[in-house]
């Protein structure tokens, strides 16, 4: 099965749980998770805070390991609790509050990947760059340090400075949180723009269940600590999608269908948070 | 390191005139503002007080401290009455004397100071290693090392700079450690995802992102490295601002203690300047940052 006619992407979760501090406080954060993303999938994950969300994506991304299980990705295992993941630019993280490098300017930020990797000349990467650059909307900015330019905008650089590698999945960890409504929405329209033309797998994490049904493929909820995948919601309406889709009879169902799974864990999370502090 | 960026030409002019003119506008505001006339005042207040404290009333404890007259006057005659003025040749060798040995030294400190300091935040290993002797090392005084710096380099020149660069080089590889240390972990994570290898984080991340830090360093290493060679000057110094201050309060001429003590003050300022220019340089993503 595949989304967008991708053919590369498709990561297999396989019984994965996690322990965080394993001989001391025994923290268990993921318990047996499982799932599979097709190539090409836009798969949004959400949950209350701290059911192990990012520590999924950060297995998969190469920043930690797994206690048992396996993570695969085109078929081949890159994470087992033997051997983590190594980070790599065919699964590049769009981070929380954004990594920018602030001492390069947006274009010297986007060439980056291609140019360590030593698969393109800077020349070259400058070309590719000013090419996505210029399909983003962002070509007036390629010379501004990070800090001159507003979070939005930061925002899709990084997506841009993703973009350029020869990635198979984009791992975005909450990108639009501390956004104002106005912004998320053009944001949001950016993104499926990209999803559209890019054809890449899209690992999104988000507290933003509106936000989940409006971009996702399928919506994946997980339960509160420990982790583990509580129901997987199919996502279907048509794309490419636009702001009329929030005024759908089924995206409404949808919202609902999503919002009481989420809030029986919300609630759950929330009484174990009330009992650690009593 | 910078990747050279290849703008065009067009918007590298529009830049400079932006530059130039945002700098003209800052001016004319800071002529507006109550701020220089503040500044002026605050000196004039200051001479005052020295000048009647010294010279008009001679408070007791003032007495026998020169005042401003007689250290102006003697700073700008052609012919001083102890032998140092702006006219004569024996000012500027102490001044280059004393810049020569704190160039050596705080070039010396930076050299070895900045890479020792980076390679202690990147690994842990060489941190480990290195880092509890540079703590035990760091606190004592400089004056402490006198002895040993004498009986390590019995020429005299040799133990001032040796002084003056010790002073320095904790200082710098410190604020080195620190900065490497505040690097958020999100950078490397992100160098990481896009390919880096460890010579690409550590030139891309590590260098740049510590870069502030190494500046603040160099600062109070340039102050440290100064107040340290007038010490050292001062206990074995044949030339230098330091043995012109000592030995004008042995040989009782007053007002060429106060004439190197302002030289060493402007000079402090200037070299502190120096830094604070080339960081700009270097870091032009700050610079921008702080802008309006």
């Amino acid at each position: 099965m595949s989304n967008n006619g991708s053919t590369v992407g498709s990561v297999s979760i396989r019984n994965v749980t996690k322990i965080f501090d394993p001989e001391g406080a025994h923290v268990l954060a993921l318990d047996n998770c499982s799932l599979e993303i097709p190539a090409g999938e836009f798969c949004v994950i959400v949950g209350p805070s701290g059911c192990g969300k990012t520590t999924l994506l950060n297995a998969i991304a190469g920043f930690h390991g797994i206690s048992s299980g396996e993570i695969s990705l085109d078929g081949v295992p890159i994470c087992t609790p033997e051997k983590m993941a190594e980070p790599g630019a065919d699964r590049i993280v769009v981070f929380q509050n954004g990594a920018l490098f602030p001492w390069y300017t947006v274009m010297e930020n986007v060439i980056y990947g291609p140019v360590v990797q030593g698969k393109m000349t800077e020349a070259e990467a400058r070309q590719a760059a000013g090419k996505i650059l210029g399909e983003m909307g962002l070509q007036g900015i390629a010379n501004c340090y990070i800090n001159e330019i507003s979070s939005g905008m930061r925002r899709r650089v990084e997506i841009a400075r993703a973009m350029v590698n020869d990635l198979k999945i984009l791992l975005m960890d909450e990108p639009y949180r501390a956004m104002d409504a106005l912004t998320k929405s053009v944001m949001h329209k950016h993104l499926l723009d990209v999803y559209d033309r890019a054809h890449k797998t899209i690992f999104f994490i988000t507290h933003d269940l509106e936000e989940a049904i409006y971009l996702g493929s399928r919506v994946v909820v997980m339960t509160t600590r420990p982790g583990r995948i509580k129901k997987v919601i199919d996502v279907d309406i048509p794309r490419p999608r636009d702001l009329q889709v929030l005024a759908s009879e089924r995206y409404r169902e949808l919202k609902m269908e999503v919002l009481e799974a989420v809030q029986e864990e919300a609630r759950k999370a929330f009484e174990a948070g009330e009992r650690e502090f009593a | 390191m910078q990747i050279p960026s290849a703008k065009p030409k067009g918007d590298a002019v529009l830049a400079e005139i932006t530059n130039f003119e945002a700098m003209a506008f800052r001016l004319k505001q800071w002529i507006k503002s109550p701020r220089p006339y503040l500044m002026v005042a605050g000196l004039l207040l200051f001479l005052a007080v020295w000048y009647m404290t010294t010279e008009l009333f001679k408070l007791p404890r003032f007495e026998k401290l020169p005042g401003p007259v007689a250290v102006i006057r003697e700073w700008l005659s052609e012919d001083p009455s102890y032998g140092i003025s702006i006219y004569v040749s024996e000012y500027y060798l102490h001044i280059i004397k004393s810049m020569m040995r704190v160039f050596e030294a705080f070039g010396l400190a930076t050299l070895l100071g900045v890479p020792l300091g980076l390679f202690m935040g990147w690994k842990k290993v060489f941190r480990d290693y290195t880092f509890p002797i540079d703590e035990t090392l760091r606190p004592i005084p400089m004056l402490a090392w006198v002895p040993l710096a004498i009986l390590m380099w019995p020429a005299r020149e040799a133990a001032i700079v040796y002084l003056t660069f010790l002073a320095a080089f904790f200082a710098t590889t410190l604020n080195t450690l620190l900065g490497v240390e505040s690097i958020d972990e999100v950078y490397f994570r992100a160098a990481r995802c896009l390919g880096s290898k460890p010579r690409h984080i550590f030139f891309r991340v590590v260098v740049p992102g510590a870069l502030p830090y190494i500046f603040t360093g160099l600062q109070i290493s340039m102050g440290v490295a100064w107040f340290s060679l007038v010490a050292g000057e001062m206990l074995a110094g044949e030339y230098g601002l330091g043995y012109l201050i000592w030995n004008s309060f042995v040989m009782v001429q007053y007002p060429i203690i106060v004439i190197a003590m302002v030289t060493l003050g402007f000079i402090g300022w200037a070299s502190s300047a120096a830094i604070r220019f080339v960081g700009a340089l270097l870091m032009k993503w700050k610079v921008r940052e702080v802008s309006p």
